[in-house]
């Protein structure tokens, strides 16, 4: 099964767990994703 | 189930931004690097899940739902100030029953509730009979100190299926 695994932080998050969440908001999360991720970058 | 997860995503980001607001002597270079492959890892699977066609929750087998709410589940802190039941419990005044009727309808709705209303309905079924006996030896006189100590141990026991998950 695909799956990302934040182990400092408990979280797991799997490829199936994406299926029943609705598209606008799969959408926001991508942006703040993104928004996290230029952070890091900095 | 979507708001859960955006909360999720949202709690997420917020460590980890908090990570990469410390000092470059404090960072590690290993997991910033991992954190950055791990984001991106996430982005794809967002934009695969993007793509997919819609499946009815109703056609997702309960066994799959099951493992994939004991899944979901392990990733809530019973001492986090997040914790999800908490909320809902304070939400609700407390009343474990409507926290359990609540997240019944949801599992109904597909949000993958089947492990946790199991387990917490296993729990206050203990904790009522144990409570009925200590009822016995007070004349059957109903105790509002009582009734406060069957919630307080109600909610010990719902945080200790997390506990015991670790």
């Amino acid at each position: 099964m695909d799956e990302v695994i934040f182990e400092d932080y408990n979280i797991i998050i799997t490829q199936e767990d994406l299926k029943t969440v609705d598209k606008k908001i799969l959408s926001q999360c991508k942006e703040r994703l993104k928004e996290t991720l230029s952070r890091l970058k900095d | 189930m979507s708001n859960r997860f955006y909360n999720k995503i949202e709690n997420l980001c917020q460590r980890i931004e908090l990570y990469a607001q410390k000092d470059i002597s404090v960072k590690n270079e290993v997991k910033t690097t991992s954190y950055i492959t791990k984001i991106n890892k996430l982005i794809n699977m967002i934009e695969n899940a993007e793509k997919d066609t819609y499946i009815p929750v109703d056609i997702i087998d309960v066994k799959d739902r099951i493992i994939n709410n004991y899944e979901n589940d392990k990733m809530y802190d019973p001492y986090s100030e997040n914790f999800y039941y908490k909320e809902k419990l304070k939400q609700l005044n407390g009343d474990i029953n409507k926290l359990i009727e609540q997240l019944k309808a949801e599992d109904e709705m597909g949000y993958r509730n089947a492990y946790i209303i199991q387990e917490i309905e296993r729990n206050v079924k203990d904790n009522k009979e144990s409570v009925e006996v200590v009822n016995i030896y007070n004349d059957g006189k109903k105790s509002e100190n009582l009734a406060i100590n069957y919630k307080l141990s109600i909610w010990e026991k719902i945080k200790s299926i997390f506990r015991f998950r670790k």
